[in-house]
């Protein structure tokens, strides 16, 4: 192993050396900062959206005004509204050949390593989004014969304007939250995916997201239909520069699984420190669908996100794994909710948390079973690890019962990285920094087995990243 | 109810001048406090508004007015014997203790004779005027209760047994017990809580304190029998000093809805406290228990279970915090939350949080609801059991648990014959 940088600062600029590069801005449309009724409108028309779509944005501005900011969770008090720019063009259209996306942007995504994976045929679909607009998009051939979309949501709306406005905006209605109302006024870029029923897509469709400009807010979204029978894997990741004032990411994602459908959707969130995070992610799982969420929250200055699933038809399931590690000036709020409101449903919540320095770690979540939802079965699992003195880990989970035939059960941990196990590593000749490593990556474990292999070692390798001056 | 009246019942109630002094402070915090909002996280579930507030009287409650002493007859095997309420029936002590220093006596019986000694706790009050509304009515207006002292390095074996009860004509009362345990002493105290119903609601705002001394070893149980009528607000909190012991045992089979706050500081290094709670919830009653343990010292223990039985349409929300700052490391605490819901119509909230600021600590919790076993409730009736008969004694037995956890013997037994008596209702 190459010689470890021992101190916040250099923990810093590795991630500057990795991800943390900025590109010099060579945009199509630059808005001015700020947010109001001719910012959005002026969004509405460079897409040249539909009149419903337009009216939508505005009622969602509305809305966004209204909301309070939340009073629970991360501390939002440092978000400037009027200091953020809500839309960037970077290119005129979206590719479907990476040697179209220009230079620049080529060159950032080729740095980050996104293009080798699936050159490899690792991927079965491909989407880059810069700033905030999906610059290239592409889905291999076997898919799209059988029917499979893999697009933005403007392509989406252009050419399946029925299908996308069916089931846009009804999983997370724009007054979910301030923020989904915020998404909903200003969104741009994300992905749309159609499954048709009993189609398997085997490799996973992959989304990259790059803010590159300071001030940034990237407000993406993306819709996700299996139909019946048919299963899908979603991963997304994302990165940004380094900067010294923040950056907003304000995402919403929602998932429908049909009867027996299967999706699992990955994130690995390596947003830069100076990003606030906070994305409302939902899933509706129907009669006998499965939904997973994995959900890995490496970056960022804030983190608000706990994705969920409504368990709406008869024996849906629902599995959330979150790994949450917070540094130095980080805050991951994170976890998930799961809504039982048919029969025989079963959801699974595992959440693995890891606080370094002063860094905060929460769990946040919530088991709901509504009255009828007979037989359900709930299994929650929260476990955190603290690893220097000045570490914080906080627990909030709820569980409500309506439902006098449902076993639920919940169980949490907190603890310090045992000494016993330290000492038996070093004794084997393992340097504490090392030993610290491993401890840290056996306690992720049950989450990273569950990605594919090229993910997992990613994984690790930020983990690990994360892990730089840990122990002095 | 203004300044004023106030003022002047505390005339007719002839109250030192630091007592007046802390209730008008707390009368002013009630004034410019205002109902907690639904939107405040630990009033979520309680809407506030609904709490009687109209039965507040001041002039409901003794005044100060008894003086003479009964002996009355007293039950075996305790150690001393109160009966409070707004007349005094029933007092007894054992005279080895009273020579000693042990005091078991109402409130404003107290305020008179032992001012010196509760002054202290008084105006140091952990029960915090900023707490909510209720809280800051509480120490404005309260009267009635009792006062227990037991002096450093006594060592009671046979437990302290106090009635507190309301008849019909109190539609409201705010009575405050004050337990103080001094240094190395050991102590069981139990206390059952009753009212007799009326035709309309009461509204009861109670207060408890508890102060364990350096290594005191304190055994708290309170059976809360009181009437279906009442709407109770209680703000109850313990403190525990360096190698003391607490065990506090929470029985709630009365009342109509409740909102409990029971806190626990462990304020000593090396501190212990154990709590068992226990809520049977049946007919439309609700029950909103927020519990704390709060680990202010190094090497503190914690370890608390509650269990929740809901019936009918009862309903219950236990929201148990384990708080743990900075400096207080080595601390080991578990919390446990179980519940049975024994009807369609029954509902449950399970809340169990941790905040943890130190990393040398071990923290746990767990939380679980379900029903009845289908597979023990099918071999109880294959032997002959009607249902009915097979689901109280699953029931039972899920209480037996939480029961076996009190000290053996007198306790445990009455712990048993109270539980019976209300699932046979």
């Amino acid at each position: 192993m190459q010689p470890l940088p021992s101190d916040l600062e250099a923990v810093k600029s590795l991630y500057k050396e990795k991800y943390g590069f900025s590109d010099a801005e060579d945009y199509v449309f630059k808005a001015r900062k700020g947010l109001d009724e001719r910012g959005v409108a002026e969004i509405s028309h460079l897409k040249n959206e539909a009149p419903w779509l337009r009216e939508y944005r505005l009622k969602a501005l509305h809305v966004f005004a209204k909301k309070r900011m939340p009073n629970w969770g991360g501390d939002l008090s440092a978000i400037d509204f009027n200091n953020v720019y809500y839309y960037i063009r970077p290119s005129e259209r979206s590719e479907d050949n990476w040697e179209d996306v220009p230079e620049y942007i080529k060159n950032t995504f080729d740095r980050l390593g996104i293009p080798e994976a699936e050159k490899k045929g690792l991927l079965g679909g491909v989407g880059a989004q810069y700033e905030s607009e999906v610059v290239y998009h592409s889905l291999q051939e076997q898919w799209t014969k059988q029917g499979v979309l893999f697009l933005d949501p403007d392509s989406a709306l252009r050419d399946h304007a029925d299908l996308f406005r069916r089931w846009f905006g009804k999983v997370i209605p724009v007054a979910d939250n301030k923020f989904a109302a915020l998404n909903s006024a200003v969104f741009s870029g994300g992905s749309f995916i159609y499954v048709p029923p009993g189609v398997k897509v085997t490799v996973p469709l992959q989304a990259y997201f790059r803010i590159n400009a300071k001030n940034m807010g990237q407000f993406e979204r993306t819709l996700i239909i299996a139909d019946r029978g048919s299963d899908v894997h979603y991963v997304e990741g994302c990165t940004a520069p380094v900067y010294s004032s923040d950056s907003l990411h304000s995402a919403v994602v929602e998932l429908v699984a049909l009867e027996g459908a299967h999706i699992r959707y990955t994130t690995i969130q390596n947003w830069s420190n100076n990003v606030y995070n906070l994305v409302t992610k939902r899933a509706l799982a129907h009669a006998g669908a499965f939904v997973e969420w994995v959900d890995c929250n490496l970056g960022s200055k804030v983190t608000m996100k706990y994705p969920s699933v409504y368990m709406v038809g008869a024996g849906a399931r629902a599995e959330i794994l979150s790994l949450a590690f917070a540094a130095d000036g980080q805050h991951q709020d994170a976890g998930g909710k799961v809504v039982h409101a048919a029969p025989d449903t079963r959801s699974t919540i595992v959440s693995k948390s890891i606080s370094k320095g002063r860094g905060k770690t929460t769990y946040r979540g919530l088991v709901k079973v509504e009255r009828g939802a007979e037989r359900a079965k709930s299994h929650v699992q929260c476990d955190a690890l603290l690893l220097d003195p000045e570490s914080v880990s906080e627990t909030f989970p709820y569980i409500e019962n309506e439902e006098d035939r449902a076993t639920l059960t919940h169980e949490a941990t907190v603890s310090k990285v045992g000494e016993d196990q330290l000492f038996y590593l070093m004794s084997r000749g393992l340097p504490q920094v090392h030993a610290m490593n491993l401890i840290v990556r056996g306690f992720a474990e049950s989450i990273v087995k569950e990605m594919p292999m090229e993910y997992a070692v990613e994984m690790n390798r930020l983990i690990e990243i994360q892990m730089e001056g840990a122990v002095g | 109810m203004d300044r004023h009246e106030i003022e002047a019942w505390m005339d007719r109630r002839r109250e030192p001048e630091w007592l007046r002094r802390l209730r008008l402070e707390a009368f002013e915090a009630y004034e410019r406090t205002p109902l907690p909002a639904l939107q405040e996280e630990e009033w979520r579930r309680t809407d506030a508004r609904r709490i009687p507030l109209g039965r507040v009287v001041l002039n409901g409650f003794r005044d100060g007015a008894l003086h003479e002493e009964h002996t009355s007859g007293h039950p075996a095997g305790v150690a001393a014997y109160l009966e409070s309420g707004p007349r005094r029936t029933g007092a007894w002590m054992e005279t080895a203790y009273s020579k000693r220093g042990l005091i078991l006596t109402d409130m404003e019986l107290a305020l008179r004779e032992h001012a010196d000694l509760m002054r202290p706790h008084l105006e140091g009050s952990a029960l915090s005027l900023e707490r909510d509304k209720f809280a800051a009515l509480h120490a404005a207006v309260w009267h009635g209760g009792w006062f227990l002292r037991v002096p450093e390095g006594e060592r009671i074996e046979q437990p302290i047994w106090v009635r507190s009860w309301l008849p019909r004509s109190h539609r409201f009362a705010g009575p405050r017990t004050l337990i103080v345990a001094e240094r190395r002493s050991r102590v069981i105290v139990i206390e059952e809580r009753e009212s007799e119903p009326g035709a309309d609601a009461a509204f009861h705002c109670p207060g408890v304190e508890i102060v364990c001394g350096e290594s005191a070893e304190v055994v708290v149980v309170t059976i809360d029998r009181r009437g279906d009528d009442v709407w109770d607000v209680s703000h109850e909190r313990a403190r525990v000093g360096a190698s003391a012991s607490l065990t506090w045992i929470v029985l709630h089979l009365g009342t109509l809805a409740r909102k409990t706050f029971l806190e626990t500081s462990l304020e000593g290094a090396g501190a212990e406290a154990r709590m068992v709670g226990l809520s049977l919830l049946d007919g439309v009653r609700q029950s909103d228990v927020v519990s704390t343990f709060h680990h202010g010292a190094p090497r503190t223990r914690g370890d608390i279970v509650f269990g929740g039985v809901s019936r009918d349409r009862g309903r219950s929300v236990y929201r148990g915090r384990i708080v743990v700052p900075r400096h207080a490391r080595g601390t080991d605490s578990h919390l446990t939350h179980r519940v049975l819901l024994m009807s369609p119509d029954a509902r449950a909230e399970s809340i169990p949080i941790l905040e943890i600021e130190a990393n040398d600590v071990k923290c746990k919790h767990a939380a679980s609801q379900g029903a009845i076993d289908p597979d023990q409730l099918f071999y109880l009736m294959s032997r002959g059991l009607p249902r009915v008969e097979a689901e109280r004694t699953l029931a039972l037995a899920f209480v037996e648990d939480l029961i076996g956890r009190a000290p053996a013997g007198w306790v445990q037994e009455r712990l048993r014959e109270r539980v019976a008596e209300r699932f046979n209702r």
